[in-house]
């Protein structure tokens, strides 16, 4: 009887212990960490997706590209998940640009400049100065952006040998 | 008595913290695909992708489909699972134009030929205004040049 209050009592001990050392290391240390990897990796899936959907689709399909790709991000910044804060402040402030391209080309100018306000406020967290922030810098910037990745995606340019590869740039899918 | 009975549940107890401490991980897997199934999916979706954009050097046609068409084979399982999920459609569409580029250059014209039509259909669905095979082609030979370099 003795024999089996102590293998009980030794039984209880070590799934508590388990149980919790699982529990702690799990809630403290693996789930942030698998959070903060898979978070990663899903922007950067999301991010090329956005951005093809808002070069290549029409308004409608890029705006909602845009705003699943804003709203993963905003979901990042409350879930309060591991992620550079800075990374997060460019690619809100980046996505915020865009909209506000493709809501002026739309012709809603109250919700363009609400976007425009949006990506000014990440930007500025950014530390960058004050005039390379202004409305009309940001919009230029965005636009020369824009006309590089229409080079690189759009179908104005000569269109390439199946056989071969892209130009190598310096532009990235991001 | 006492002495064999605390050290035994010493060793319980140090047994149980360094059995729990090495499940974590699994576990902390098992939560993530059921409390948080997208961010889990974006590993797979990740290096299905890779797979299909991250070709090897001078890597012949034929063995680049293959690994093209494993990781295409994976995207439309998932794919299947949330058929309208958009980006999944989106990589879909992205993967078989890259299949149809690579079959081009390995001379599998009629194989290429069907992998664009997919490709058209699901990029026209997502609202793609040019779905030609030349635009098509040039948009995956873009992305995997950004995986290149």
């Amino acid at each position: 009887m003795k024999i089996l209050k102590t293998a009980l009592l030794c039984i209880c001990s070590f799934l508590f212990a388990a149980v919790a050392s699982g529990v702690l290391r799990a809630r403290y240390g693996c789930v942030p960490s698998f959070k903060s990897q898979y978070a990663s990796l899903y922007e950067s899936n999301l991010a090329r997706y956005a951005l093809l959907q808002a070069n290549q689709a029409d308004a409608n399909d890029g705006r909602a590209a845009l705003l699943q790709y804003i709203g993963f991000l905003q979901g990042i910044r409350r879930q309060d998940i591991r992620f550079p804060e800075r990374r997060l402040h460019y690619d809100l402030g980046l996505a915020y640009l865009r909209l506000f391209r493709l809501e002026k080309a739309a012709g809603d100018a109250q919700l363009a400049s609400s976007h425009m306000r949006i990506a000014q406020q990440e930007l500025t967290s950014l530390g960058w100065k004050k005039e390379d922030l202004s409305a009309d810098a940001l919009e230029k910037s965005i636009d020369k952006r824009q006309a590089a990745e229409d080079e690189l995606y759009g179908s104005q340019t000569p269109l390439p040998n199946p056989t071969e590869d892209a130009t190598p740039s310096k532009a990235n899918a991001r | 008595m006492r002495m064999k009975l605390l050290i035994s549940i010493c060793l319980s107890v140090v047994l149980g913290l360094t059995t729990g401490y090495f499940l974590a991980p699994i576990a902390s897997v098992a939560y993530m695909q059921s409390a948080h199934p997208d961010l889990f999916g974006a590993y797979i979706f990740f290096l299905a992708d890779n797979f299909a954009f991250c070709l090897r050097q001078n890597e012949p046609p034929t063995k680049s489909i293959e690994t093209v068409t494993k990781s295409l084979d994976d995207i439309q399982t998932w794919h299947a699972k949330d058929p309208k999920n958009r980006y999944l459609a989106q990589e879909t569409g992205l993967v078989e134009a890259q299949r149809a580029r690579l079959e081009l250059k390995g001379g599998q014209t009629a194989q290429a030929e069907q992998d664009i039509r997919d490709s058209q259909r699901e990029l026209t669905a997502l609202g793609w205004k040019d779905v030609t095979q030349n635009h098509l082609i040039k948009v995956t030979a873009q992305v995997t040049s950004e995986y290149s370099h």
